[in-house]
């Protein structure tokens, strides 16, 4: 047991440290052939830096403010049925982006169902697409950060005879305050190594980030020279401003977000108001998607099958590498050092694009850009995927360790019977829970293929985002049709799976 | 099929039991293989006449070959990569992964002597910009009054993937020299949008997002022959146009290099001749080529060129000053 926890826990560990060291060394030995360094620092730079950063902070205070009358709304009482709330906040996060992106072209495109003065394409989009995604993650945190206000309190301001000003004032407000920063970093973050959406709406080379830069440097150009100056800044940006966040804050994101107590009460009409104001501005980009997709009749491209069959492989790989990543990350009697604990750390918020385009380098380097693009885009997408499903994971590993660590120990159980009988039907929920998510994740992936990705590599994100290029919006509307309907019935699974756990519980 | 095959070489378990003979794999430009393009006749002529099987591979536009061919260097896919134009036959050469083609090309016409032993010319054309009549009256009869004198907005195609929008650049260059940059400054404020390639920008212009968009002094013999309209015309500029001849070479790691050979042969005979001008809309190289009767009413204006040793001396300078003056 001891022995096979070890060997699992050093092969993750040294696999992390291993891509972070490769990732390095792809920047450090890039395949050359660029120009003069000073030539890169032009003025295109800094407007790609400023626009990086410009369109990031005005997504995120976009993403706040509209975020704070819902939060609060939402968080007077505890209401009934709030957890499925939740559970819809918590999707639009893990849903392709691609798919927001489609939505806010076909709300709000030249047939669109709302018309804007000028067009989608540009910063109008980018920050619709940006809102769209980081709503419901900003009202959720938010909402959560105010349902701590202990009971006492609030009882406290009724005996008081607060009125709504009041406890808005004294109660509310300085707990939005604090939980408004860290969030806001987080969201800024988000935005700031935002590819796809700033890639299919930034219509022209005004509207580039870093992250996009990268990209056409690989692409457009084949300077790779210019693609890693331009990771290593967007790199060396994320970072800073993680230091201005503080690892400490981060953190306490992760704990933050729990899932909240339920009540006892329908929701008040205010809190309808909200429930209903919310679901009507987060769904109406599907909506309008799935009105486009009607429009025509279903009428799949040649290139689909192939589309589906590397999309769903890709997903099936990089769901079990991440499972196993993470389940490596959180094996009982795993000592927290210091260093393993930047290694998490370092995979969290090293932009997902930056390690690519360092292994990416690498591959160019050594000849092996083709045969590496499965392995890659596996691998990076279960890097993403790992964050995101390890605290479950390792929540339900240390419950059962601790509940029948000593009985197994006393009852001299060797390594298999007790893997079979004690951990694995507690834990077996949970894992098809993470590996659903994590197939989601990586079916909804575009950067990592589009930039890894050769010539005749396509999966159906890259198919819906080609037919999106040549402008048939229609067709790529279906098709995101049927990305959509694979990840719901992913998710679906996972739930069942998620419920069976509670039921067992 | 390839995308299938390639795909699976990754995962060897899966790979077993598929097996099939290799097609001459073609990397060109998207608007090539579409379906009103010249592609899948000149596959369909091609196969008949060979019987073996041509794959088209599409991608966005021509540059973006270039950096395809640079990126898979000897272990390219391809056997010809066709659609790079004459501005970058030096900067390709360098990469010292094509064969010569052994073609004679005495009998052709050019818009300017030119000749290569790598590379076949196939079809040519002068860039314009393209209007419809119906809505824009004011139309410019310079590049200059274009880009000074005129509230036109257009619509053109990225210069870093796009052999139209890298003609563009050309163009201004050959026009404004060292004035260059300014003119892209001025130019921008009516830029509606920079696409990837020549498809995107030409239907968001039919779409009427724009007045003008960047394409050839033959495009509107299309609407002519296909929607029987005069209502898009090609401005004539009085300092020239700038021009394209679009060509086609083998890779010399090609295994079936005499196959590909053949192909070039058989680009220039009249099968695929009589097919480009009434699908790719260009003037044939061969004169003597079928050309959709609305080609006798196109303009064949003054030719500007560089030669392909200029362009790859100072193409990333001229991008730069582009890519300036356009993200402002």
């Amino acid at each position: 047991m001891i022995a096979g926890n070890r060997l699992l826990r050093r092969l993750g560990a040294g696999l992390l440290w291993l891509t972070l060291a490769l990732a390095a060394l792809g920047m450090v030995l890039h395949p050359g052939g660029g120009y003069a360094w000073a030539s890169y620092f032009d003025s295109w730079l800094v407007r790609v830096i400023w626009f990086s950063i410009y369109q990031a902070l005005l997504s995120a205070t976009l993403s706040l403010l509209l975020a704070w009358p819902f939060a609060w709304a939402l968080s007077q009482t505890p209401f009934r049925g709030q957890w499925l709330l939740a559970a819809f906040l918590n999707l639009a996060f893990i849903l392709p982006v691609l798919a927001v992106v489609l939505g806010v072209v076909s709300l709000f495109g030249q047939n669109g169902w709302v018309t804007l003065p000028g067009t989608v394409y540009g910063l109008p989009g980018i920050l619709l697409a940006h809102v769209a995604l980081n709503l419901p993650f900003a009202t959720r945190l938010l909402w959560d950060r105010l349902s701590q206000i202990p009971d006492h309190q609030k009882r406290l301001a009724e005996v008081l005879g607060m009125g709504l000003r009041h406890r808005l004032r004294w109660l509310e407000w300085p707990l939005i305050r604090m939980a408004s920063g860290p969030v806001f970093v987080l969201i800024a973050l988000l935005c700031f190594s935002s590819f796809t959406v700033i890639l299919t709406l930034g219509g022209g080379p005004a509207n580039t980030n870093l992250e996009v830069a990268v990209y056409q440097a690989l692409k457009y150009e084949f300077d790779s020279r210019a693609a890693m100056l331009y990771a290593v800044l967007h790199g060396a940006l994320a970072l800073t401003a993680i230091g201005a966040l503080g690892q400490g804050g981060l953190l306490n994101m992760e704990a933050a977000v729990r899932q909240p107590r339920g009540g006892q009460r329908g929701p008040s009409p205010l809190q309808w108001c909200a429930i209903l104001g919310l679901l009507a501005l987060l769904l109406s980009p599907y909506a309008a998607l799935l009105d486009r997709a009607l429009q025509a009749d279903w009428h799949w491209p040649a290139r689909l099958p192939d589309a589906l069959r590397t999309s769903l492989g890709i997903a099936v790989f990089s769901s079990v590498c991440a499972v196993l990543l993470a389940l490596s990350r959180c094996l009982p009697g795993a000592v927290r050092t210091r260093r393993s604990r930047w290694l998490d750390f370092g995979v969290l918020v090293i932009p997902a694009m930056v390690l690519t385009t360092g292994l990416f380098l690498l591959c160019l380097r050594l000849g092996w850009a083709r045969e590496a693009t499965w392995p890659l885009i596996i691998w990076v997408n279960a890097l993403m995927a790992m964050p995101l499903i390890l605290q479950p994971l390792k929540a339900r590993i240390q419950a059962a360790h601790s509940q029948y660590h000593r009985l197994t120990r006393v009852l001299g159980m060797r390594t298999w019977p007790v893997l079979r009988l004690v951990y694995w039907p507690l834990v077996r929920p949970v894992m098809l829970w993470a590996l659903a998510l994590s197939a989601v994740l990586s079916l909804g992936d575009m950067g990592v293929a589009a930039l890894v990705g050769q010539v005749d590599f396509v999966t159906l994100p890259l198919l819906i985002y080609q037919s999106m290029g040549s402008y048939q919006m229609t067709l790529a509307a279906q098709m995101m049709v049927v990305l959509l309907a694979l990840c719901a019935s992913l998710l679906l699974l996972a739930e069942w799976a998620r419920g069976r756990y509670r039921a067992g519980r | 099929m390839t995308v299938f095959k390639t795909a699976l070489m990754a995962t060897p378990m899966l790979a077993a039991g598929l097996a099939s003979a290799d097609p001459l794999t073609i990397y060109t430009y998207e608007s090539f293989v579409s379906e009103w393009g010249p592609g899948p006749q000149i596959e369909k002529a091609y196969e008949a006449d060979c019987d073996c099987e041509v794959d088209f591979v599409g991608l966005e536009d021509g540059v973006a070959l270039l950096n395809r061919l640079r990126l898979e260097g000897e272990d390219s896919q391809a056997d010809i990569i066709l659609g790079l134009d004459d501005a970058l036959i030096a900067e390709t050469k360098k990469l010292d992964l094509l064969a010569k083609h052994r073609v004679d090309l005495s009998g052709l016409t050019l818009p300017y002597d030119w000749e290569d032993d790598t590379f076949v010319p196939y079809d040519y054309g002068h860039f314009a910009f393209v209007y419809d009549q119906t809505r824009v009256d004011s139309v410019p009869s310079s590049l200059e009054e274009l880009v000074y004198d005129s509230d036109l907005s257009i619509i053109y195609q990225d210069p870093r993937v796009s052999t139209p929008g890298q003609g563009l650049m050309l163009w201004m260059k050959s026009v404004f020299g060292d004035e260059a940059e300014d003119a892209w400054t001025t130019l921008q404020e009516r830029v509606v949008t920079v696409t990837p390639g020549w498809s995107e920008a030409y239907s968001l212009f039919q779409e009427g997002e724009s007045d003008m968009v960047l394409s050839y002094t033959t495009s509107p013999a299309y609407h002519m022959t296909y929607e029987d309209t005069d209502k898009y015309q090609a401005a004539i500029f009085s300092e020239g146009h700038y021009a394209q001849i679009e060509v086609a070479a083998v890779l010399k790691n090609s295994d079936q290099i005499d196959r590909a050979r053949d192909f070039l042969a058989f680009l220039v005979s009249n099968p695929a001749q009589d097919v480009l001008p009434g699908t790719n809309w260009m003037w044939p190289v061969l004169d003597s080529a079928d050309k959709p009767e609305a080609f006798e009413q196109m303009v064949r204006p003054e030719t500007l060129y560089f030669s392909s040793e200029t362009v790859a001396e100072n193409r990333r300078d001229w991008l730069r000053e582009w890519r300036n003056a356009a993200s402002q």
